[in-house]
């Protein structure tokens, strides 16, 4: 993995050097600034795998860094791991909502950091081997590339990236997001899971790229019917969105959906071939983030989805039974 | 890595650190210097002071000087905290950075 180290101390870039000159696996460019950064983007034929990026830098500091890298098509879901002395949370968020991957605050242990730079590199992995099998039906089918991209299969449980919607972020940057804030800082957010009603019925009805614009077109009626809220919300598979909401204390749930199914009703959605789509979500139960921390943050954003999935199922079951409740009184 | 090669490694860097301390002392000594012969020039002094002081708390910690990493830390939230809101006492924001001068200093080049 090629890795572009960005920070203006040159101590850790030095000790950066040895750790990951260490590492066969791994080759480590670096850059005291975002412009010698830039500047050695500019070559084209040294693309780099992964990121290391300081936040606190002079003039370009890491996380507008972040956003240039993310509006670079080659580099938008490239790996991103913040490297960094600020601890406070409205850092990690805005780290993350610029499009950070994962997020280490210094000090750190180095044999933590490998175990990150480890994980960083499985990713690289998967995304190499779907770029590699993109261009492998390209050449199959004797097509350019930008024909066949919004074509390619998309599994209906898979997880998959949404691009340029404020506020919505990658599922595993996510779970990177709640791991890293502290028992203190999740104090007060909750997690909220929203599902695609009938999704099956849609992802077999709709070609993939259809499909993508739909996942796209609700992530980001949820993220901007959030607001003013501090939000972070993304796409988990089967139709299922999982979004972590600071300083909530009171959530109106129904009324929060009736004014997403709302604001997804305005946006008049249609299939390429201008067939109406009708797109209705639901929402499960609402997780508080008190004193979670870790693994139990994220079991809390798989208890969201599978809360979500789960009023789902227990819509349709009311609705195939609406003649047969029992009358009250 | 094992721990051994990894401190084996850090021991020139942590060297290096080291030397860049006592100018970083001196630069920050100079700098409340000038801060406490013009007060109104207290606000853009102690924004160098915490950039100084910053990339201290981030560095040191990481190369095994987790006491001096934790003061720099301390000292860096006090004076933010000053140049974010002006309501803290600069005396305050004074000691902090003393503290974390004379800890620095005395760190010498042996580990927490």
């Amino acid at each position: 993995m090629h890795i572009l180290a960005v920070d203006d101390d040159p101590i850790i870039l030095e000790l950066l050097e040895h750790f990951i000159g260490s590492m066969p696996e791994h080759e480590l460019t670096t850059a005291e600034c975002v412009t010698d950064a830039l500047e050695l983007m500019a070559d084209t034929t040294a693309r780099f795998d992964c990121f290391l990026l300081d936040i606190q830098m002079p003039r370009t500091d890491g996380i507008e860094f972040t956003r240039i890298l993310r509006d670079i098509p080659w580099y938008r879901s490239t790996p991103i791991l913040m490297l960094t002395a600020k601890s406070d949370k409205s850092y990690i968020d805005d780290a993350f909502t610029a499009g950070a991957t994962d997020y280490i605050t210094k000090p750190f242990e180095l044999n933590g950091l490998k175990a990150r730079i480890g994980l960083m590199a499985r990713l690289t992995v998967d995304q190499r081997k779907e770029t590699n099998a993109f261009h492998a039906a390209c050449t199959l089918q004797d097509i350019s590339p930008d024909d066949i991209a919004d074509d390619l299969t998309i599994e209906l449980h898979h997880p998959f990236p949404v691009f340029d919607v404020e506020g919505v972020i990658e599922n595993h940057a996510m779970e990177n997001y709640v791991t890293q804030l502290s028992r203190k800082s999740l104090c007060g957010s909750v997690v909220l899971g929203f599902t695609i009603r009938h999704i099956a019925d849609l992802h077999a009805r709709l070609t993939p790229f259809d499909f993508k614009c739909v996942i796209t077109d609700v992530s980001e009626a949820i993220s901007d019917c959030l607001l003013p809220t501090r939000r972070l919300v993304s796409y988990s598979g089967n139709g299922t969105f999982v979004c972590v909401v600071e300083g909530a204390a009171h959530i109106d749930i129904e009324r929060l959906v009736d004014h997403i199914n709302l604001y997804i009703r305005s946006m008049e959605l249609s299939t390429s071939d201008g067939t109406a789509i009708d797109i209705r979500i639901c929402a499960g139960r609402i997780n508080r983030l008190i004193w979670r921390k870790g693994d139990s943050a994220i079991d809390s954003l798989r208890n969201a989805h599978i809360s979500a999935e789960e009023a789902a199922d227990q819509l349709e079951r009311n609705f195939g039974n609406i003649w047969t409740v029992e009358q009250i009184a | 890595m094992s721990s051994l090669a990894i401190k084996d490694a850090l021991r020139p860097i942590r060297e290096r650190f080291h030397q860049s301390l006592e100018v970083t002392a001196r630069d920050i000594r100079n700098a409340l210097e000038r801060a406490l012969e013009t007060p109104s020039s207290e606000q853009s002094e102690f924004t160098l002071i915490a950039e100084k002081i910053h990339k201290i708390s981030g560095t040191a910690g990481t190369l095994g000087y987790a006491e001096l990493g934790e003061c720099a830390h301390d000292a860096e939230i006090q004076i933010n905290e000053f140049l974010k809101t002006g309501s803290a006492p600069p005396k305050d924001a004074y000691f902090q950075v003393l503290d974390f001068l004379e800890l620095g200093l005395s760190t010498n080049g042996e580990e927490d």
